[in-house]
Formats: C-alpha cells, sequence, structure tokens
C-alpha cells in the first residue's frame, strides 16, 4: 500500500485544485484502522440480520410494517445531507477558503445534531407501539444494529465538534488540512453503514 | 466535471434514491424485481459516498477495493437471501 501520489492523467486535473492526490490514503493511516475496525463489525453485525431472516422470513416480513418510515428516511436524508456539507467543507479548504469551510461544517453539524434528535423521537415512539429490545428477533436486530450505528454517529459528532473547533482556530490550510479529511471520511463511513442498514429495517418486503 | 459538481450531483441522486427508497418501503410490493431495486438502489448510494464523498475512486487501490466491497455486501446479500433463503436456513446445523 502506497501513499504516495502519482503525476496526474491530464492537464485538466493538474490544475483542478479541488482534485485530491491519485493513489494517496485519505487522511492518516490512523483513522482508517477505526474505520475498517467499524466495517468489519458492521460486517458480522449483518451477517448476524441475514442469518436471522432467513431462519424467521415471517418476522422480517412484517417487522418493517411496525417501525416508522418516517424516522428512518428522515435520519437518511439528514445522513446524506450532513455528509454532503462535509464534503464541501473539505473542498472549500482545499481551494484555500478556511471561512467558507467553517461554515459548511456548523451547517454538517446543525444538520447531523438532528440525527440523535430523530432517533430519540423513533424510539420513544415505538415504545409506545410495544417495540423493545426484549421482543422479537427482528426487534432485537433492529435495536443493536441501529443503537451501534447511533454510537458511531455519536462519536462523529464529537470529531465533528473538533474539526469545528481546529477550523476556526485556523489549525487547516489549503495544504494542511489531514485532520479535516481523517474526520470526514469517518463522517462519510457512517453515512455509508446507515445506507446500508435503511434498506433492511424499512424499505424490505 | 469539477470536483464541486461531481458532490452537487451525488447529493442530488442519493437524495433521489433514498426517496426512491421510501416510495418502495411506502407501498411494500414484494416480488423480485422490487427486491432487485432494493438492491440496486442501496449499491448506488454506497458507491456514491464511497467514490464522491470518501474520494476512494482515485485513491489507494487496497482501500478502495475493501471499502467497494463492503458497499457490495449487503446488496448482494439482499438477493441471495431472497433467492434462495430457505436454502441457506438448511444449512444452520453447520453452526450447531
Amino acid at each position: 500500500m502506497s501513499a504516495a501520489a502519482t503525476p496526474p492523467a491530464s492537464s485538466e486535473e493538474s490544475t483542478d485544485a479541488s482534485s485530491p492526490a491519485t493513489g494517496r490514503i485519505p487522511g492518516n493511516r490512523a483513522i482508517w484502522v477505526g474505520i475498517l475496525a467499524e466495517l468489519t463489525e458492521f460486517t458480522l453485525m449483518f451477517l448476524v440480520y441475514f442469518f436471522a431472516r432467513v431462519n424467521h422470513p415471517q418476522m422480517f416480513h412484517e417487522g418493517p410494517r411496525r417501525l416508522s418510515l418516517l424516522a428512518g428516511s428522515a435520519n437518511t436524508l439528514i445522513m446524506v445531507s450532513s455528509s454532503y456539507l462535509v464534503a464541501r467543507a473539505v473542498l472549500a479548504m482545499r481551494q484555500d477558503r478556511p471561512e467558507g469551510a467553517l461554515r459548511w461544517l456548523l451547517a454538517a453539524f446543525v444538520v447531523g445534531a438532528g440525527y440523535p434528535v430523530v432517533k430519540f423521537l423513533e424510539v420513544r415512539w415505538n415504545l409506545e407501539q410495544g417495540l423493545t429490545g426484549g421482543g422479537d428477533v427482528f426487534q432485537m436486530s433492529y435495536y443493536y444494529l441501529t443503537f451501534n450505528h447511533l454510537v458511531h454517529t455519536g462519536w462523529g459528532l464529537l470529531g465533528m465538534a473538533w474539526v469545528v473547533v481546529r477550523t476556526w482556530m485556523g489549525a487547516y490550510d489549503a495544504k494542511n488540512h489531514n485532520g479535516l479529511v481523517a474526520f470526514a471520511s469517518y463522517w462519510h463511513a457512517t453515512d455509508l453503514v446507515w445506507l446500508m442498514i435503511f434498506p433492511l429495517f424499512y424499505v424490505m418486503p | 466535471m469539477t470536483a464541486l459538481r461531481k458532490i452537487d450531483l451525488a447529493w442530488a441522486l442519493l437524495v433521489l434514491f433514498t426517496l426512491t427508497g421510501v416510495f418502495l418501503g411506502e407501498f411494500r410490493q414484494g416480488g423480485f424485481w422490487v427486491v432487485l431495486v432494493i438492491a440496486l438502489v442501496t449499491a448506488l448510494k454506497g458507491r456514491l459516498v464511497i467514490d464522491v464523498f470518501m474520494e476512494l475512486g482515485e485513491a489507494s487501490p487496497v482501500l478502495r477495493r475493501l471499502v467497494r466491497g463492503f458497499g457490495l455486501l449487503v446488496p448482494a446479500l439482499i438477493l441471495v437471501t431472497y433467492l434462495w433463503g430457505p436454502l441457506l436456513a438448511r444449512f444452520n446445523w453447520l453452526l450447531e
């Protein structure tokens, strides 16, 4: 695995300051240890989900009808939008516009903070409907997977608060913003995991 | 296409695909073609995040393959378990 940049393929790419170097590791190696651990953890949980699904098809067929599609959809839109805003922040920093990057990050934080709020309302609604972690295998896998994801989102929001402060303090610029890219990679990975969870519990017939 | 346009387009497609999922979830029709669309939409959403937001399309090949592989796992298992779920359930004895 080489982090060395290779020459750009075209003159257009070489003049585009917003393009990252080819063949690199985004951010730093340490964050990728964490991201790959997160993806491995969720891979195992997805295997457990599908194992349970093939053994209890009726429960998994009926389960999504009892969950709030509105809450799941709202959190999906929140995750993709917050991820988008973070990508815009990285782009602004790469173009040497730290004030713009700070505004994009603040917007990403405000949108991303909606995730635990929606999750809180969703769980309260679930409990009112009698959907608990001690329910059937569908409910157990739903709570186990989504709560794990909520924990990762919580870490991500803390990380986002950190890079907001660092950006505000002027710690990053166009040439040195690996910390920001490392956080962005983690946040996008957490978004990616949610995009895999969403159809399993809210959409699948 | 500039990086800015790529990011904007990726977000627009992610919202569009999410609304497709909401539509499918709301009407809850079964059948192979619906499950196929759910798997394809999930795979496309994952690929957009991986290649455009994470910028792994031009990054280290090892990272790119690992994360793209993760993004294909759930869509593949959605299809495999839909097509061969009862057959797979027969292999429970392997875990006993």
